[in-house]
């Protein structure tokens, strides 16, 4: 069978029936020619991305997944999947993603993958599809903020192209309700796409009639076109606020006061910025709190290393330490329970507080448990520097070296911990047995 | 008895020669790409035994042709026949896209060249070895996201290594597994005499192809003493100045040592070539 002589329905339903036969190459092929006569069919990306997921080429099942989520797939299985694939570029040695994780489970851990991951590992268009997704599962946007930086790629974000805006704008005219000036303004872009001002008009226009989302998306293309216009910024910001994206206008309004005024609008439009920005605070360090009630540590932890430097924030300490409490009974839970959540849940805590001997101890446990024993014994390892004098420290040390082949490691760790405990019958077991 | 080849136009030719000579016969030749290292080799093996499948999309950097070519039953059952294989590999360099290996020369003619000047920093980065990932973003956005899924693919994920003794010896290892037959391996021609950093790499080339022939127990043809022998301006083209093919009258030579070699090695074809 050569899948150029096939009509593009042919070629899913073989597709369909390999991928039902588990013949993912079979599948992969068949997917790949129907993506070339019909590049949006979102169902053909989808099932490329589940067969290189299931090779492994997490990078390249990346690009699909983007396309599947751009064109439309949101079937069953698309969290779990998306998550298994960022998985796999995100945390590459961590052994593959639990296959059963339910839907809501996989949400939360691709969650979890987006906000540590660079740029070069999840590139822009990505992101944002995978964004997409998990807020229309209703992971809360707060949830998926990364850290806060200056670059105002971090609040302009990724402008959607060109053709697909002007696309929606034009879905939105209604010929019989003054949508004179936005036609002209469209029939601009079409001459010029890099014309800002055109771009801010129709996000004016559609403000006006109160399609905020879209309206966000102009003035973002206008705001890329000229980040330094502090017009463009502000209308950013207020639509930002608008559309209860509090995180991302908080760094708007913060990135709009570091940039120089050129006029006396600017002049008002800073004030009014500097003013918002403390109205959001309170309404961040509210959000905070109501996080850590509802038992939320990520989204808590997220706002939060946004606005503690705030010279505002009172009692920033006790807010911390309210979230790293949350957090280490989250891990102590799961722990408790046996859940293969405790692995990625230590982690997470381990980013706010990386030196918690405990959860490391739990980590490393946890990875003992899922026979992950290159990693435990890097775990242990790093907890024998921490407390030189723990005997039971080196006990699982040696433990997770002689599972993952390491016998002179081992050996040497066995003997400290007898040194440190003589009556440490295990270690005494496996120094002897490797010593041999 | 059959034979496989498997290589570039320093294998492909002189058998080509022989078989113009009537001294073998082809019995099949439905496509003829050329192989360079060993994963390419491994890939166009198992793609002509019905093994592994070749999406239309890069048949153009495989096999330099719009289309992967058909496997029917009558190639898999040739296939199956074939007493051994000569197999060259000739080179360290390896660019891959996933799982698929992609021959560089096709690739810089069908994908660089086609995509414009546009291409030109991104490749520049990745032919140097950087991640494509570091790149991938300015061409697309360069390219204003118009890409189609596919090339967005090889964009942002291509990668282009030089092997490692190790990964090259490997690669053989693996070879020589997945074949299951007899192999006559051979290495890019090489000059001893020579001080400079192509000779340098084809002589490490031709002493790993060397060990790896002994280590495996295959047969090993390089045609590097016969070209001294003809004379370097005669062997190759451009009065010797062309470093990579071989003179017409050269193919023939090479070939007429080649079936020589077989027949000491004991693996003389009686009359026939498979997949050519």
């Amino acid at each position: 069978m050569t899948a150029a002589n096939l009509d593009r329905d042919e070629l899913v339903d073989i597709a369909r029936k390999a991928a039902a036969d588990g013949n993912l190459e079979e599948a992969e092929i068949c997917w790949r020619a129907v993506l070339e006569r019909q590049p949006d069919h979102a169902e053909a990306a989808f099932g490329v991305v589940r067969a290189l997921v299931g090779s492994r080429h997490h990078r390249n099942a990346l690009v699909y997944l983007t396309r599947a989520i751009q064109s439309g797939y949101r079937d069953q299985g698309l969290l779990t999947v998306a998550e298994t694939c960022v998985s796999g570029i995100v945390a590459p040695d961590h052994g593959d993603a639990d296959p059963k994780k339910d839907e809501e489970a996989a949400a939360d851990a691709l969650a979890g993958h987006l906000r540590r991951a660079s740029d070069s590992q999840i590139w822009p268009s990505a992101r944002q599809a995978l964004h997409d997704v998990l807020v229309a599962a209703g992971v809360d946007e707060l949830s998926l903020a990364r850290q806060p930086g200056s670059d105002a790629e971090l609040w302009i974000g990724q402008a959607l192209p060109s053709d697909k805006l002007q696309q929606q704008v034009e879905a939105t005219l209604d010929p019989e309700n003054g949508a004179e000036p936005a036609a002209k303004n469209l029939a601009d872009l079409k001459a010029d796409p890099d014309n800002a001002e055109a771009w801010f008009a129709l996000g004016r226009f559609c403000l006006g009639r109160e399609s905020t989302a879209i309206a966000e998306e102009l003035f973002r293309r206008a705001a890329h076109l000229q980040p330094d216009s502090i017009k463009y910024g502000i209308n950013l910001a207020r639509t930002l606020v608008a559309n209860g994206r509090y995180v991302t206008a908080f760094r708007a309004y913060t990135a709009l006061l570091g940039l120089p005024s050129q006029s006396r609008t600017d002049g008002y439009h800073l004030e009014e910025a500097a003013a918002n920005r403390r109205s959001l605070l309170s309404r961040l360090i509210l959000l905070t709190r109501q996080a850590i009630t509802a038992g939320d540590p990520a989204r808590a932890w997220n706002i939060f290393l946004m606005i503690r430097q705030e010279p505002d924030l009172q009692d920033a300490d006790g807010i911390r330490a309210a979230i790293l409490r949350l957090s280490i009974d989250k891990v102590m839970q799961a722990h408790r329970e046996g859940a293969a959540e405790t692995i990625g849940l230590a982690r997470a805590h381990l980013e706010r507080d990386p030196e918690s001997v405990y959860v490391r101890q739990v980590l490393g446990q946890a990875l003992m448990t899922a026979r992950r024993y290159r990693e435990a014994s890097e775990m242990w390892g790093s907890l024998t520097v921490s407390a030189p004098d723990n005997a039971r420290m080196f006990l699982q040390y040696a433990k997770c070296l002689e599972r993952s082949g390491a016998g002179e490691g081992a050996i040497e760790a066995a003997k400290r911990a007898l040194e440190l405990d003589p009556g440490l019958q295990s270690a005494r077991i496996i120094h002897d047995r490797l010593s041999e | 008895m059959r034979f496989g080849v498997i290589g570039t136009c320093r294998v492909h030719n002189p058998m080509r020669c022989m078989i113009e000579d009537e001294r073998i016969r082809m019995i099949w030749r439905g496509y003829n790409a050329f192989t360079h290292n060993p994963m390419e080799a491994i890939q166009y093996l198992k793609f002509a035994r019905g093994e592994s499948r070749i999406p239309d999309t890069f048949a153009p950097f495989i096999f330099r042709t719009d289309q992967a070519p058909t496997v029917d039953d009558k190639l898999v059952a040739e296939m199956r026949q074939l007493d051994f294989l000569i197999v060259e590999i000739s080179s360290f360099s390896r660019l891959s896209c996933g799982r698929y290996e992609f021959q560089q020369n096709y690739f810089s003619e069908n994908f660089i060249r086609k995509g414009g000047v546009d291409y030109l920093s991104w490749w520049r980065d990745v032919s140097q070895g950087k991640p494509a990932e570091q790149s991938a973003e300015d061409l697309i956005q360069r390219l204003d996201g118009a890409v189609p899924v596919q090339s967005e693919e090889i964009i942002r994920t291509l990668a282009f290594s030089e092997l490692s003794d190790q990964s090259f010896c490997d690669g053989i290892r693996r070879l020589s597994v997945i074949a299951g037959m007899p192999l006559v391996l051979v290495p890019h021609f090489s000059f001893d005499h020579e001080d400079n950093a192509i000779s340098a790499l084809r002589l490490r080339n031709r002493k790993l192809v060397e060990e790896m022939s002994k280590e495996l127990n295959h047969d090993f043809f390089d045609a590097s003493e016969l070209l001294m022998r003809f004379g370097r301006e005669a062997a190759l083209k451009n009065g010797g100045r062309d470093l990579y093919h071989y003179s017409p009258e050269f193919d023939a030579h090479v070939g007429d040592a080649m079936l020589r070699s077989l027949d000491a090695a004991d693996l003389a074809p009686q009359a026939r070539v498979a997949a050519h």
